[in-house]
């Protein structure tokens, strides 16, 4: 829980922020509806447009164990329709998904009798679920959930799935409004999971792309794997082949039942709008949700880290290395320390990974930082991204990032660079607030993981307040070799030179 | 029991084929919204400043933010073919070099400090330079900004990072599968040796020098020929009086600036694939030239590519019969991407997997007819028109899109009501329009296609659609500086080689040498680790190859006949073609004894450099450079390229076997690393065959 706003005036140098905090504090509405759900209203009317941001409390990381990918699921269902948007015949088509899923029992069934299984009858069950499934597709009416949306104007229809949310978005013309309370109320109060199976394929097709096809995402994957021994940081949401390729409706349904509750849930609202109208609007469109309650979530922790661990990914393309110091997570005190290293170490040029690696000795094509990754809820990863420039290895890479790291335990950085680093933080904030797909995202988010939007401000109180002194205290404390993996991407071993 | 199964499967099938019955209207189509609220244009305020720069300004008091882009009429367009990428070069060096005042480290520092930007960029027909900042340091970045624009310095060294990264670029630009198609895409549409093409190779990188940029920015970047906007928290009058101090002195002038050149169409027709073998899906695109901007019919022709593939939506006809019906492609997708001044492209692009490449360009072409042929049916049509009317809105969202909208249109020479226009043309065009445009405009007998992948997955049935043509994309490789020579020099050169050949062990005892074995111990470093190989070599007159490495976790087997051969690992075995068959080439080409045969080698000339230094230079160009201790008469150092990076193989602890000094001791120099190849035994003429060399074991 991040304080209490502290008196603004006092704080700033520039009075800017000071201001716009007030002036922000004017535009923002809050209300909770009785069964839980939290509504974020911000204020825009410089032109007449809104966009919005459903954040759901669940993420990959809540995937239950042997359903890895659920949760990523959840974001292309919601796209499939409900009960009354996305079907031709409702009844039948519940009727005959229910026929698919007995179709589907009695596969198992037979496959699970070891060896007793008939070949031939399992290829006989597995012909009367595929025309099962084409049955039940026969009843979809395609996409129309998304089209209803496109033609009325909605840009940016969009979701994602990370380890700590999933989030669905877009923005529409202002007077479309009800149409989003309308459409968005109904597919998380009766959605419909039509065309499962279809779209559990893609979603193989999906790791296929991303993992498989693409170095820099295997790469990220395995990391993960290494780096959490028990964290549930581990899996990534693209999920486990295997897991993907068994999941049922029923644990869709479970999983549904568990997460997409009221009180799970956090709704920001930005642009051309009246909050009372809003307000209203809720009401009459979100109260009928119900749900259980809050859920808890794994409560697994990372276990200690004892040593090192690195890993290799064998790739034929350009080679690339990334290092992940363990960090508490975002609601730890140390927090904002991970932020001012990440720009001190990566961003722009007067970085020190910039200016050294890539501009004066040329090692690196591209070094980067990323503070929290790959979520900040739980403990997470302060991490190094580095891409080795022609004629140099991630073993140069790696050598030229820890002597930088080194110093920063050892030597204070100037003043000159925490200023910098302090108004760059300053500066992307005041930016943010151009945006209102930005603004619903960052309002919905800080709310769901510190319980009060504000701390979208008040963080750069805790900013203020670091010293050059207390960044040589956290690179000491957690830029250690113990607590560090490493993964790079190596050539495949049979193009080994001479 | 059979026919009442049958009957009853026709009565279910029929039953979904029906409207929704009694089914509840869906709430959305209930609802009535209220009018639009009508956007209220801000107002731009235009002049121009005496020395011909246009300016214009628009005030937002809403954050305390300020922004300024300068738009330049120059681009890659008007670049010289032998220097192409000498614009993008200059674009980035304009602003990491510095100025006059500061140099590039001093600018960024300075910017960095105040949470600013000021960043350049040259593109294909325009240049630009742009500002970003808190409303507090308006001041003092539009004078960096100005500084950037009129007097950056493009110092050596900025410029030698950038030509590095560069290099490095056009390395890996075989690495993506994507990048590969687009390039080759736009070269066979466009012309690869046009203006239109993409012609940045080494070795036109190798002829940028400092004065070409200093040149380039001389001829384009003078006031007449540049365009500025100002927006944010500003004062527009306070800013006027700003810009006609601060420009005041910028008073190049220079002559107007040539056209662009015209897009010239090419003969491109027919099928083209690239072998990309580490990618699990073949990467293609259908299409041919389009049109401008400017056409009466882009309003028709963008609807109709919406229809057919308009990316963003699912809701197009691609989408439904490649992925949702057939699941054929994860992504496809087609457009009708129009340019101001030239024309761009119609374009179908998708990826699919490698097997069923043919099928999903084939259901393209097919979607392609159907366009063509059937007149699209109303409700589609409406959509496609709703989506466009109804998202209007989303291009005035902020008063920037209108700034820049009007930049765009001044620049390109377009009504300042284009948008508006278009958007009216959107809502008057019909089913007849549509297939109209069809019919007139794409032409499948003109179709380029390209289809990037494991082609021996799908090159045979891609026969069906006409002749399929293999393209050439392996990367040119840069020519090494020859040094001066004369023939003086070339005879010293071929008598260094007489002399070292005879201190070796004699001419006559090299050129008998048929065969060899060689046994290298060595330590590789892999990932951090340090591992120990044992390598044999084995070579047989004149180019047949043989290596194997064991490894910890097995053996891995090379053999080359001169031509291709194979690779086998633990993990499987794979043919030695294409890139790989080149680098066992070039390695066998400098083996220690065809390095001492240069005399004999046709087509070859030995320059002597310097004493102790021989440059060798083979026909096709390929250079290498021999270093030999001029007190020994020994070979010292042989030194080359490969891949555009240097290498260099040190050679020591020469001791004799049958008659002839070997060198013992191989000191690799490669990525900066330094790798020492113990050699552990060398046999010669052993009697090596083809059939023992080749066996996979």
């Amino acid at each position: 829980m991040k304080r209490i706003i502290l008196a603004l005036a006092a704080l700033l140098p520039a009075a800017m922020l000071g201001q716009n905090l007030a002036d922000i504090e004017k535009r923002v509405t809050e209300f909770k509806l009785a069964n839980g759900i939290t509504f974020v209203v911000y204020e825009r009317h410089q032109a007449p447009v809104v966009s919005f941001f459903s954040h759901v409390n669940a993420g990959s990381a809540d995937d239950p164990k042997g359903q890895a990918g659920l949760a990523h699921m959840f974001e292309h269902m919601a796209f499939k329709g409900t009960r009354t948007v996305g079907t031709l015949n409702l009844p039948e088509e519940l009727k005959a998904m229910e026929a698919v899923e007995a179709a589907y029992d009695a596969l198992t069934a037979e496959r699970n009798k070891g060896s007793e299984t008939s070949a031939d009858k399992v290829k006989s069950l597995e012909e009367g679920l595929k025309k099962a499934i084409e049955k039940a597709n026969g009843f979809v009416d395609k996409e129309r959930f998304t089209k209803v949306l496109e033609e009325s104007g909605a840009v940016g229809l969009n979701a994602f799935t990370s380890l700590d949310e999933t989030a669905y978005m877009m923005s529409l013309p202002a007077n479309k409004l009800e149409l989003w309370f309308a459409m968005e109320s109904d597919r998380f109060i009766n959605p419909v999971f039509r065309e499962f199976y279809n779209e559990r394929g893609v979603i193989r097709e999906e790791y296929r792309q991303r993992i498989e096809s693409d170095p820099t995402g295997r790469l990220v994957y395995e990391m993960l794997t290494v780096a959490f021994a028990t964290n549930p940081y581990r899996t990534s949401p693209a999920g486990i082949p295997s897991d993907i390729e068994s999941y049922r409706f029923a644990d869709a349904m479970a999983f549904r039942k568990q997460y997409y509750v009221p009180s799970n849930l956090v709704i920001a609202i930005a642009g051309d709008v009246d909050p009372a109208e809003v307000k209203r609007l809720a009401e009459k469109y979100f109260s009928k949700m119900t749900g259980g309650p809050k859920p808890t979530g794994m409560m697994t922790k990372e276990n200690e880290q004892f040593g090192e661990k690195r890993l290799l990914v064998e790739s034929p393309s350009q080679p690339l290395v990334l290092i992940g110091y363990k960090r508490p997570n975002s609601l730890d005190k140390d927090d904002v320390l991970f932020d001012v290293m990440a720009i001190l170490l990566g961003t722009g040029r007067t970085s020190l990974f910039y200016k050294e690696m890539v501009q004066d000795k040329k090692i690196a094509l591209a070094a980067q930082a990323i503070p929290t990754f790959p979520g900040g809820r739980r403990e997470n990863l302060f991490a190094v991204f580095l891409v080795p420039n022609a004629g140099k290895t991630t073993e140069d890479c790696e050598k030229a990032a820890y002597e930088i790291i080194e110093r920063l335990k050892t030597e204070k950085v100037s003043e000159e660079q925490m200023k910098r680093v302090k108004t760059l933080l300053r500066a992307q904030l005041i930016r943010s607030l151009d945006s209102n797909s930005g603004m619903a995202q960052n309002l919905a988010t800080t709310k769901a993981m510190f319980g009060n939007w504000r701390a979208l401000f008040t963080q750069l109180d805790d900013l203020d307040k670091v010293t050059a002194e207390d960044v040589m205290v956290a690179a000491k404390k957690y830029l250690i070799a113990k607590n560090r993996t490493v993964g790079a991407t190596v050539q495949p071993a049979q193009q080994a030179k001479k | 029991m059979k026919k009442l199964i049958v009957c009853s499967l026709i009565v279910v099938s029929a039953f979904a084929q029906q409207k929704p019955v009694k089914a509840p209207l869906p709430v959305y189509q209930t609802l009535k919204f209220p009018p639009l609220k009508q956007v209220q244009l801000p107002k731009v305020e235009q002049f121009t400043l005496p020395n011909g720069l246009k300016v214009m300004i628009l005030e937002n008091h809403e954050l305390p933010l300020a922004s300024g882009s300068l738009r330049v009429r120059t681009g890659s367009l008007l670049e010289p073919a032998d220097k192409a990428g000498l614009s993008g070069i200059v674009g980035q060096v304009m602003r990491s070099g510095g100025t006059k005042k500061r140099n590039g480290d001093a600018l960024n520092a300075k910017l960095e400090l105040i949470a600013a930007t000021v960043e350049a960029g040259i593109g294909d027909d325009s240049g630009s330079v742009g500002f970003n900042c808190l409303k507090e340091n308006f001041d003092e970045v539009l004078e960096l900004f100005k500084e950037v624009i009129v007097e950056p310095v493009f110092p050596q060294d900025r410029l030698d990072l950038v030509l590095t990264q560069t290099r490095s670029g056009i390395s890996r630009r075989n690495d993506d599968p994507g990048g590969i198609l687009n390039r080759e895409f736009q070269n066979l549409v466009y012309g690869k040796d046009t203006a239109y093409g993409d012609r940045e190779e080494y070795s036109t990188i190798a002829n940028v020098k400092r004065e070409d940029l200093v040149a380039f920015h001389d001829r384009y970047f003078f006031p007449a020929n540049a365009m500025l906007s100002i927006y944010g928290d500003v004062d527009s009058a306070a800013v006027k009086a700003k810009l006609e101090k601060l420009f005041a002195d910028w008073t190049t002038q220079r002559p107007a600036v040539p056209a662009f050149p015209a897009v010239t169409k090419q003969k491109a027709a027919g099928v083209y694939i690239a072998d990309k073998s580490d990618t699990e899906q073949t990467f293609f695109s259908i299409g041919h030239i389009g049109g401008k901007l400017s056409d009466k019919d882009y309003a028709a022709l963008t609807v109709m590519s919406n229809i057919l593939g308009g990316a963003g939506t699912f809701s197009n006809r691609l989408m439904q019969s490649i992925r949702s019906d057939k699941s054929l492609a994860y992504g496809i997708s087609s457009s009708w991407s129009a340019d101001y001044l030239h024309e761009g492209t119609f374009r179908i692009t998708g990826s699919t997997a490698a097997a069923t490449t043919d099928q999903a360009i084939m259901e393209s072409l097919k979607e392609v007819k159907r366009m063509r042929e059937e007149m699209v049916g109303p409700t589609e049509l409406e959509a496609a028109k709703q989506r466009v009317e109804n998202t209007f809105v989303f291009s005035f969202a902020s008063p920037v899109q209108t700034l820049n909208r009007l930049m765009n249109y001044q620049y390109y020479g377009y009504p300042s009501d284009f948008i508006n226009r278009y958007k009216d043309a959107v809502s008057k065009v019909t089913a007849q329009d549509i297939l109209r445009v069809a019919k007139e405009y794409i032409k499948p007998e003109e179709f380029t296609i390209v289809a990037i992948g494991q082609t021996e997955k799908f090159a045979d049935k891609l026969k069906a659609l006409g002749e399929v043509k293999k393209l050439d994309i392996s990367i040119p490789q840069p020519k090494a500086e020859a040094a001066k020579a004369d023939a003086g020099s070339l005879a010293a050169g071929k008598a260094a080689i007489d002399k070292i050949a005879a201190t070796v062990g004699g001419k006559d005892k090299i050129a008998s040498v048929n065969d060899y074995v060689q046994s290298i111990s060595s330590e590789l470093n892999m990932g951090g680790n340090k591992v120990n190989v044992k390598q044999t070599n084995s070579w047989l007159k004149p180019m047949v190859f043989r290596q194997v490495n064991e490894l910890p976790f097995g053996k891995i087997i090379a053999f080359f006949d001169g031509e291709k051969g194979f690779l086998k690992a633990p993990q499987g075995e794979q043919p030695l073609a294409g890139p790989f068959a080149a680098q066992v080439k070039g390695q066998l080409q400098r083996d220690y004894f065809a390095i001492l045969q240069s005399n004999e080698v046709a087509g070859r000339s030995v320059n002597l450099v310097k004493e102790g230094e021989l440059e060798l230079k083979d026909a096709n160009g390929s250079m290498l450079k021999l270093f030999y201790d001029p007190k020994t008469m020994l070979p010292s150092k042989l030194a080359f390229t490969e891949g555009g990076i240097g290498a260099e193989i040190g050679y020591g602890d020469f001791k004799e076997v049958s008659g002839l000094k070997l060198p013992m001791q191989l000191n690799i120099t490669q990525n900066g690393q330094v790798s020492t190849q113990t050699v552990t035994d060398w046999k010669l003429n052993t009697g090596l065959t083809v059939a023992a060399m080749s066996s996979k074991e």
